[in-house]
């Protein structure tokens, strides 16, 4: 499977990553991977559709080796961050399945 | 008493009759007494309203023995109003001697604990130490409202979680967090209890302190099933 090879990046690994940080400095900085992650992720994967409640299981959100998911708040979270900046589009009213666009429209 | 009862049903009814009424009599006189109390009372009430409103009148600049006195029989009477009090009389002289009392009698206990205990920590060692004429939660935090007017060497001091504890005036935060910090980087991470152990802390005050390095952007948290971890933050510290 391609995701083997797939580079996860060190936060990966640490488990604070999958816990979204009150302080505001902080999360600012994880906000930032989690973007990068995902859409890397989907680059890597070619997928450019996301389904929230099936992204939950994914991979991408959900480490086994270490026992950490990401819940369904933060996700909504970051993917909301990544459609202020062009990134994903919603495709229904109640943000359920949206498209990944590893380049915004414009760089497209 | 004294009263012959005739035999059989009708006697033991009537003696039951009588003796509900004996109780219900001492019962209405008890009131009756209670009443009477909470009539002069009152009288006292109204008197120390209208003399607050005297107190109105005149400005307030330093504290004048008058209303401080008129604190103390508001105390004696069981009402406290600091709301319009706290502009004639920065609080009562029994917690100001309280405050003094506290500072002396807890130096040493907290120099013990390393310089922090919590408040509620405060209230058990000194209601026990007493035994009798206990103090009220409200008179020991009037008392360390007011450790900040004495020059004796205890503090209150609030964390933002409102969890209030009596510090050292000696008591050095950043070094504490310091030390926390060379904690934490040496386990890798830490919960509340973890520290406590360690740190021979009480677990409110080691939870304060890892919230503390999380404020200050030096540990970041791992909310779990597991519990609630802190770690070094990565977050900050290494480039993506």
């Amino acid at each position: 499977m391609a995701e083997m090879d797939f580079v996860w990046p060190w936060q990966y690994q640490f488990p604070p990553f999958f816990t979204i940080q009150p302080n505001s400095d902080t999360r600012a900085k994880q906000l930032e991977a989690w973007k990068t992650l995902l859409l890397d992720f989907h680059k890597f994967n070619k997928i450019y559709l996301l389904d929230v409640t099936e992204a939950q299981a994914s991979p991408l959100f959900s480490n086994k080796s270490i026992d950490r998911k990401l819940n369904l708040e933060a996700i909504s979270l970051i993917l909301d961050e990544l459609q202020k900046q062009g990134n994903v589009e919603w495709l229904d009213k109640q943000k359920q399945r949206c498209y990944v666009y590893w380049r915004t429209l414009e760089e497209w | 008493k004294g009263k012959q009862y005739r035999a059989g049903i009708v006697g033991i009814e009537r003696q039951i009759r009588d003796r509900n009424e004996a109780t219900g009599e001492t019962i209405s006189e008890a009131f009756e007494d209670l009443k009477n109390l909470m009539k002069m009372a009152k009288e006292m009430v109204n008197l120390s309203k209208s003399v607050s409103q005297k107190l109105r009148e005149k400005q307030s600049d330093i504290t004048e023995d008058e209303t401080i006195q008129f604190k103390s029989y508001l105390l004696s009477l069981g009402i406290n109003d600091p709301v319009t009090k706290s502009e004639y009389g920065s609080g009562s002289t029994f917690h100001f001697e309280l405050a003094r009392q506290l500072s002396e009698t807890l130096f040493k206990p907290l120099k013990e604990a390393g310089g922090i205990l919590s408040l509620t920590e405060v209230y058990c060692r000194v209601n026990r130490a007493r035994g009798v004429e206990l103090i009220s939660p409200e008179d020991l935090l009037n008392a360390c409202l007011m450790l900040d007017k004495l020059t004796g060497p205890v503090k209150l001091y609030k964390f933002d979680s409102g969890v209030m504890v009596l510090r050292l005036k000696s008591y050095d935060a950043v070094r504490e967090a310091c030390k926390v910090k060379e904690i934490l980087q040496e386990k890798g991470s830490l919960t509340a209890d973890e520290l406590s152990v360690i740190t021979k802390a009480t677990l409110v005050i080691a939870k304060e302190r890892l919230l503390f390095l999380e404020k200050e952007g030096i540990a970041c948290r791992d909310d779990s099933i597991e519990g609630l971890r802190f770690y070094p933050n990565r977050f900050l510290t290494e480039a993506a």
